[in-house]
């Protein structure tokens, strides 16, 4: 299962203090649990963003593009360069559905559920495509490549059931495509 | 300040609420002019000390019958026709009401809050006895993770009270509201339990929780806050001086406040409101000779021939009694030629010696280099901290710190340990040298200029000194000891037209006063007044006792000081002391007997003085 695939990543990446193979930073790790090159990481981001409350969304959308989701030790990083409290930081950034506070696959998979797609079987492939992935909504594969997740009416409602992955968009498929569309990530990613 | 957040009222408007004429002052907010009228107006996200937001929606008035409008964020303006009391107003209201009851767990007899809780006024208020809304039955866990604190989200209505307790009242901003839309929450830090969280256990936002989302495991299911009996007294854990708005019923005590009306809006610290509740030492209340029960005089008749055979006799007393009861133990055991010692009179005695000196040196007043308030620290420029310690010694200080440097005032944190407020601090200057080469070191760079600089000067100081030229103000923590250091730091206010908040060790400041000498080395009888001291601050009559041949212990509660004693002579328990406390500003509070004491003393003065007769 990935969740307890990433529970055991996450305890091997404490075990090591060089880091590991895995890019995955647990999302609870803090700032004493990381290490140096990391702090430095978040630390050169936030040389370019304003010391102050406007820097805060800002922050959060450059520290998420480096991590592709927000690790809970950039928060402490974050409240101090815009001297902001721990629970502004993470009120804010819980706020927004942009921000993930999980770790996320390198792709993110989108199942249209707005009304058309909903209509035309979206449930079915969103199944299928997790099926094929192993993962539920919201999880990481094992290899960490892909994230499902549901979104409403990407705006394709002439080509439902839409799924988007990351910029591509494919529609109208058939719950059988999950595994071809899939493929085609895997190959170019390899 | 105006809490209205529209245009500005004019000054003294004339308006007219459900039909009765009523006078605002300029900038009131139309709940203000109400209150002030005496009309009740509905509220639930209001609180006393803290800003508006509009939140909970139950003040909703109509405007000129014309509009709806949030009294507590709108501003009253002359001619306003406002209607309080109206069915449609109501069926708003009831509408809100149900939709926070289905929103959590609101079973309210199960609920420590019972007969307390504001929601459930609001309830029977608008005459609701059930929800139309289909109940959301939310999966929560209480966090049961701070020793004090229990915060269960299940009676919570995001009034956000607890969350601009914490920020403007505290300045801690360990709460706030996360997930905001359909599932917003109450969220300590970045999603830990309070347990774990930067939370400094005040429990300021329990006393502001208008149901039982946040409540303390110490008062919970003891009673109904209003069938309590209320006294007003003087907190003694530290030298600030809070008042304590203490809750009884059957004679015990159910919960301690801060008193809202009082100095320090409300504000109290774990000390206060929980450490003294939470006490839990067997209470002492026959006196013991060699481990035997006796009755009182021939305890102090022992007591009194122990001390009068004496070669010599150490005498100590705890600084949490009132000053009245440390003059009659001084009297009392001059009598027998004791030597004296009370924590925090050694710094406060040396304190006066340096003002005086000062006084006469620079030709400054004392009075004008002592803060008069701790208000005052909020309107500094700059603030100057000299050991970060005042976060646990002195909490409630801290708290204006921390709101001063949250505002617009510049902090700059002096400390040769962990500083405690380095998140608050806009300089945090950790201290290789003493404290006194740094203070040296701003006042050559604050006289003469940067041509002053001394080598290994580092920038912070340059800093620092820039800053003086303000309105600053220098907090000095209880680990300020040494003369020269003190020397620096008042001579750097003086010459800097600037003030300074003393923070000694001394809880009682009237120490200062208390005749108070070295003690001696060979000294055979210890007499040791410890009334309810506890953990650390039992070590020094621990010592003394163990130093002694002969222990005579006046003390409240069973402790390993009472277990070494050879007389115990019980002493009065904080709820049952009586006299004045004089505060870090030199005022003198009264301590007030909250509780009849449980044993036969019914005045430590009274015994001290039996104690000084038998001597004469």
């Amino acid at each position: 299962m990935a969740t307890l695939e990433r529970v055991k990543q996450s305890l091997r990446s404490g075990e090591s203090e060089s880091g590991t193979d895995s890019d995955i930073i647990p999302a609870d790790a803090g700032v004493e649990d990381v290490c140096d090159d990391e702090i430095e990481t978040v630390e050169a981001i936030l040389t370019d963003v304003r010391p102050e409350k406007r820097g805060v969304i800002p922050a959060l959308q450059q520290v998420q593009d480096e991590y592709g989701y927000l690790p809970k030790f950039a928060f402490e990083l974050i409240a101090r360069h815009c001297e902001k409290s721990l629970a502004d930081i993470y009120s804010t950034a819980s706020f927004y559905s942009q921000f993930h506070l999980e770790p996320r696959g390198d792709y993110s998979v989108r199942v249209c559920t707005g009304t058309a797609c909903h209509v035309a079987g979206a449930d079915e492939v969103s199944e299928e495509l997790q099926d094929e992935l192993g993962v539920g909504l919201d999880e990481v594969t094992d290899d960490g490549s892909f994230t499902i997740e549901h979104v409403r009416c990407v705006g394709a409602c002439g080509l439902a059931p839409v799924v988007t992955v990351d910029d591509d968009v494919h529609g109208p498929i058939e719950p059988d495509d999950a595994e071809t569309i899939i493929e085609e990530y895997n190959e170019s990613g390899d | 300040m105006s809490k209205a957040t529209q245009s500005e009222a004019e000054t003294g408007v004339t308006l007219e609420i459900d039909g009765q004429e009523v006078q605002a002052r300029d900038g009131q907010t139309i709940l203000e002019a109400a209150k002030e009228a005496d009309i009740d107006i509905p509220t639930l996200c209001e609180h006393a000390n803290l800003s508006n937001v509009g939140a909970c929606r139950m003040c909703l008035v109509e405007v000129d019958g014309e509009r709806n409008e949030t009294a507590c964020t709108t501003a009253a303006q002359d001619g306003m026709e406002i209607s309080v009391e109206t069915d449609e107003l109501w069926t708003h209201r009831r509408t809100m009401l149900e939709m926070m009851f289905a929103d959590q767990n609101h079973y309210c007899m199960y609920c420590e809050m019972e007969g307390d809780c504001e929601l459930e006024d609001m309830f029977n208020r608008a005459g609701l006895d059930s929800s139309r809304v289909p109940l959301e039955y939310p999966d929560i866990e209480p966090d049961a993770s701070n020793e004090y604190i229990t915060m269960d989200l299940d009676r919570c209505i995001s009034c956000g009270r607890c969350v601009r307790t914490c920020d403007e009242i505290v300045g801690n901003g360990t709460l706030n509201f996360g997930n905001r839309g359909r599932e917003t929450t109450i969220v300590v830090d970045d999603d830990v339990s309070l347990g774990e969280s930067s939370c400094v256990s005040c429990g300021s936002c329990v006393q502001a929780c208008p149901t039982g989302a946040l409540y303390s495991p110490l008062s919970a299911y003891k009673g109904r806050e209003r069938n309590c009996e209320v006294e007003t007294t003087t907190c003694s854990e530290c030298s600030v001086g809070c008042e304590l708005d203490v809750y009884t019923n059957s004679g015990r005590i159910v919960k301690i406040e801060g008193n809202e009306d009082g100095p320090a809006d409300g504000q109290l610290c774990e000390m206060g409101r929980f450490e003294l509740l939470a006490d839990g030492r067997e209470r002492l209340v026959e006196p013991q000779v060699d481990g035997e029960t006796v009755s009182l005089e021939d305890a102090i008749d022992r007591a009194s021939a122990t001390l009068a055979g004496a070669n010599g006799v150490n005498a100590f007393a705890s600084d949490r009694l009132p000053t009245e009861t440390l003059e009659a133990f001084s009297e009392a055991l001059a009598a027998y030629d004791a030597s004296l010692e009370i924590p925090g009179a050694e710094r406060a005695t040396l304190e006066s010696e340096v003002l005086s000196a000062l006084e006469a040196e620079l030709d400054v007043e004392t009075a004008d280099l002592l803060v008069d308030s701790l208000h005052d620290l909020e309107d500094s420029d700059t603030l100057v901290v000299y050991d970060t310690g005042i976060v646990e010694s002195h909490p409630v200080v801290a708290s204006y710190v921390r709101r001063a440097a949250n505002g617009e005032t510049t902090l700059v944190t002096i400390d040769d340990g962990e500083d405690r407020l380095e998140r608050f601090a806009d300089h945090s200057i950790e201290l290789a040298a003493p404290a006194a080469t740094v203070t040296e070191q701003v006042t050559d760079v604050f006289e003469g200029g940067t041509e002053a600089l001394a080598d290994g000067t580092v920038e912070d100081i340059v800093d620092v000194s820039l800053q003086l030229s303000g309105d600053a103000t220098f907090v000095l923590g209880p680990a300020v000891e040494d003369a020269e250091t003190m020397v620096d730091i008042f001579g750097l206010a003086a010459t800097s037209d600037n003030e300074v908040l003393s923070l000694g060790p001394g809880r009682n400041s009237a120490v200062a006063n208390v005749p108070t000498d070295d003690l001696e080395t060979d000294a055979d009888v210890a007499y040791l007044l410890a009334a309810d001291d506890r953990d650390d601050d039992l070590d020094r009559s621990i010592e003394l006792a163990r130093e002694a041949d002969t222990a005579i212990v006046h003390a409240t509660r069973a402790s390993a000081l009472t277990e070494i004693a050879d007389v115990v002579i019980p002493a009065l328990d904080w709820f049952e002391r009586e006299g004045t406390i004089v505060d870090a500003d030199g005022e003198d509070r009264a301590i007030e007997r909250v509780l009849d004491p449980r044993g036969e003393i019914d005045s430590d003065r009274e015994l001290l003085a039996d104690l000084q007769e038998v001597a004469a």
